[in-house]
């Protein structure tokens, strides 16, 4: 269990985290979504014990990230720009990587051939693309407790991106691993996570079961034959709300059942219920937190 | 606090640089062969203390590379640590291998190679502990390079600065020794036993060393704090810290502006005047400093505090000249032990009319332009020192204080006689220090026939060159005559 009890983190004057509470359960993929600058990769790098903390602590299966490093065996973090030594070349960072974590060899024989990459060859010589396979190869093969992907899926080629995903499916049924994947990319989030948060103003202000949250989150299209103003809808929680001639979009947080009946009481001639996807949901919830 | 794979890990990433500092090393020891020299050797382990730090801590500048090395599992301390014994093991080893070497050929003594061996290790763990807390005192690569070279220079520029200014505005400074201020730099500390020892002096305990083991451990603290309690996500960001470039830009500044006061004489000038004169140094030392926060900030930055903090600067070196010259040089003029009746004297100057007489009617040489010329030394023959009586102590210490009231008097005159202007000097070695004095005014008769009692003390007529020395009984012997 991932627990980050009342994390601060302040550069300077700004404070990027602020008070962040979130726990994760053994075994989830969890999502973690923000606009630039919200602070996902800081706050994957205080989980991961890279930044110290300016206030409260991380703790993954009871032990501080930051102070303990015994417990940073269990952890691995991708990030969003690898870095690889001079002259290195993917047996040398096995080698590196060797030193400190386990790695399961047989995942790493299947990795290294499902992603195609030349184990002797100068990593210097690889596309950017190709440098991110190499640092999830490892990822993979150490096999770790806590898996903090940031960026992930970026310039990944589409083939890539269906093999990672089925990889980490496949390695969280193994070894009920908790991942993080921060990502701008929410259709890829979308495929892969089962939880999310996002992150806003430096505090997670949504989280939950991604599926439930989605149910819970509708948009309705609505006419009317009579005009209807938007007081009409008080007592609904709407995320969003669009008017185009006597056409209504509402965007309603809720009880689906309920808030159609809710709905039906106003008459409307039609009246249409939509899912929305992940990056709706982030969108509408980003939008409904303005409102 | 060690870890056994980190250390592993930088064996394997740096064994080029490994080979290659053993190969320099072997060529060395090989090539020189019999008549082996420590001197490359050293000079490779000083290049290296500076170079290992950058290559092995280089990476705390570099976020992709802190990522990768602040998520293993090691703590930092135990990185830190093993970065470190990896340094000085890298650099010390091959630097004892050759001094083992030259002791053989030298036939040292075992115990004397054992010593020097670990006032080594020593010097070596300092250095390399010192620039590795200096490099990391700033947030990226480069200015960690200015920061070590910045800081390694301090003490030179501090020796130059107190040399040029206290020559200025302290009366009898020259020559003067500030071996205590090399006590501010490892590695002058390091040559200095290091050369101790080749010189062929007996190693002891010396200040040097206790110096060093204090300097190892203020570095070892500084770098605690700079690299276990590290904010890494300062990394490639402009150096702030207050002891980066805030200090070493400011340090620097004032070391230049105290430098130009040290050119400004009260006597002669105003400060206005001065400052109106040198207007265009000063603007250039300006358009420095400006510059040195372009530097430090990577991008044009100019704010009123600047012109302010600078003319501050101007302003303060001023006074402190001025508070130096209204304190007589804050004491330190008067520094020497007048009564110190072994201190080497030497005064050399003109005589008064008597005097003149008296030479004149003693050796016959009467012309009109005739005028002599005195030199008055308490060294023997050979230059050692001598006691000198009290009486002779009086005599030059009233030079010396004439010397002094007039050099901090408001306007310095020149006094003539016989149509040329005279003066006596005055120089005096004591302990390690030479002080140097002048003063207008003439030696008398009385005097020169007081200090010939215990002092030689030799006259020169002009016109032929002749040579006389001054007898304790008052008569005048021929040392060399023209004729």
């Amino acid at each position: 269990m991932l627990k980050i009890n009342n994390v601060t983190k302040k550069f300077d004057d700004k404070t990027v985290l602020d008070g962040l509470n979130l726990e994760v359960a053994d075994g989830s993929i969890f999502g973690l979504v923000g606009v630039n600058g919200a602070g996902k990769s800081t706050l994957l790098r205080c989980v991961a014990g890279i930044y110290r903390t300016s206030g409260g602590n991380v703790e993954f299966n009871g032990e501080d990230t930051y102070l303990n490093e015994k417990i940073r065996r269990d952890i691995f973090f991708v990030n969003d720009d690898p870095y690889y030594p001079m002259a290195s070349n993917i047996r040398s960072l096995k080698e590196f990587y060797s030193s400190y974590y386990p790695i399961d060899e047989v995942v790493y024989q299947k990795t290294l051939e499902l992603f195609a990459l030349d184990e002797n060859k100068p990593l210097t010589s690889f596309s950017k693309g190709m440098k991110r396979q190499t640092l999830l190869l490892f990822a993979l093969a150490i096999r770790p407790k806590l898996l903090l992907l940031d960026e992930a899926f970026d310039g990944l080629d589409p083939l890539v991106r269906h093999d990672l995903k089925k990889s980490l499916n496949e390695f969280i049924e193994d070894n009920q691993a908790t991942v993080i994947i921060s990502s701008h990319n929410l259709k890829e989030l979308e495929d892969i996570c089962d939880s999310y948060g996002i992150l806003e103003n430096g505090k997670i202000s949504t989280y939950g079961d991604l599926l439930e949250s989605k149910q819970n989150i509708n948009k309705y299209q609505l006419a009317f034959t009579h005009d209807v103003d938007e007081s009409a809808f008080e007592g609904l929680n709407i995320l969003h709300y669009g008017r185009e001639g006597s056409v209504y979009t509402l965007v309603i947080k809720g009880d689906r059942e309920e808030t159609v009946e809710k709905l039906k009481a106003l008459d409307p001639v039609i009246l249409d219920t939509l899912s929305v996807n992940f990056e709706e949901l982030f969108i509408y919830e980003h939008e409904g937190g303005n409102r | 606090m060690f870890s056994r794979e980190y250390f592993n890990y930088l064996l394997r990433s740096k064994r080029y640089l490994i080979l290659f500092i053993f190969l320099i090393s072997l060529l060395n020891i090989i090539g020189s062969g019999k008549d082996v020299s420590m001197f490359l050797q050293c000079f490779i382990a000083v290049v290296m203390c500076f170079a290992i730090p950058f290559n092995v801590f280089y990476f705390i500048h570099d976020r992709k590379a802190i990522d990768t090395f602040f998520s293993i599992p090691v703590s930092r301390k135990a990185m830190m640590i093993t970065s470190l014994v990896f340094a000085i093991a890298l650099t010390y080893l091959p630097f004892a291998a050759e001094l083992i070497v030259y002791s053989i050929f030298q036939k040292m003594q075992v115990m004397q190679i054992l010593i020097i061996l670990a006032e080594m290790f020593i010097a070596t763990a300092t250095l390399i502990t010192f620039n590795t807390s200096l490099y990391l005192l700033a947030n990226n690569s480069m200015d960690g390079m200015i920061m070590t070279a910045a800081y390694t220079c301090m003490p030179l520029s501090i020796l130059f600065v107190a040399f040029s200014f206290l020559n200025s505005y302290v009366c009898g400074m020259n020559n003067f020794h500030f071996e205590q201020i090399g006590y501010l730099s490892p590695l002058y500390i390091s040559g200095d036993i290091l050369y101790a020892h080749f010189a062929k002096k007996v190693p002891t305990l010396s200040l040097g060393l206790i110096v060093l083991l204090i300097i190892l451990a203020a570095s070892y603290y500084f770098l605690n704090r700079n690299y276990v309690d590290r904010d890494v996500e300062r990394a490639n960001t402009p150096s702030s810290r207050f002891f980066a470039y805030p200090f070493v830009i400011h340090f620097y500044v004032a070391v230049v502006l105290f430098l130009i006061t040290s050119f400004f004489d009260y006597s002669y000038s105003s400060v206005l005047d001065f400052i109106s004169d040198q207007f265009v140094l000063y603007l250039i030392v300006f358009a420095i400093y400006v510059a040195a926060h372009f530097l430090y900030k990577r991008k044009l930055y100019f704010s009123y505090k600047l012109p302010l903090i600078f003319v501050s600067a101007v302003i303060i070196s001023f006074l402190f000249a001025g508070a130096c010259r209204v304190t007589k040089g804050f004491g330190i003029s008067y520094m020497y032990d007048p009564d110190d009746a072994f201190a080497v004297y030497e005064l050399n100057g003109d005589c008064d009319r008597a005097t003149e007489q008296y030479v004149f009617e003693k050796t016959g040489q009467y012309e009109l332009d005739n005028w002599i010329y005195v030199n008055i030394s308490t060294a023997d023959r050979q230059g050692h020192p001598k006691e000198s009586s009290p009486e002779t102590l009086a005599i030059f210490d009233s030079f010396r204080r004439q010397a002094i009231e007039e050099f901090y008097s408001d306007k310095r005159e020149i006094q003539f006689y016989n149509d040329k202007s005279y003066y006596t000097n005055l120089g005096v070695s004591s302990g390690n220090n030479d002080y140097y004095y002048s003063v207008q005014r003439q030696i008398t008769l009385d005097e020169m026939l007081t200090l010939a009692k215990d002092s030689n003390v030799s006259v020169y007529i002009n016109t032929m060159d002749d040579t006389y020395r001054l007898m304790s009984d008052g008569s005048l012997m021929t040392i060399y005559n023209y004729y």
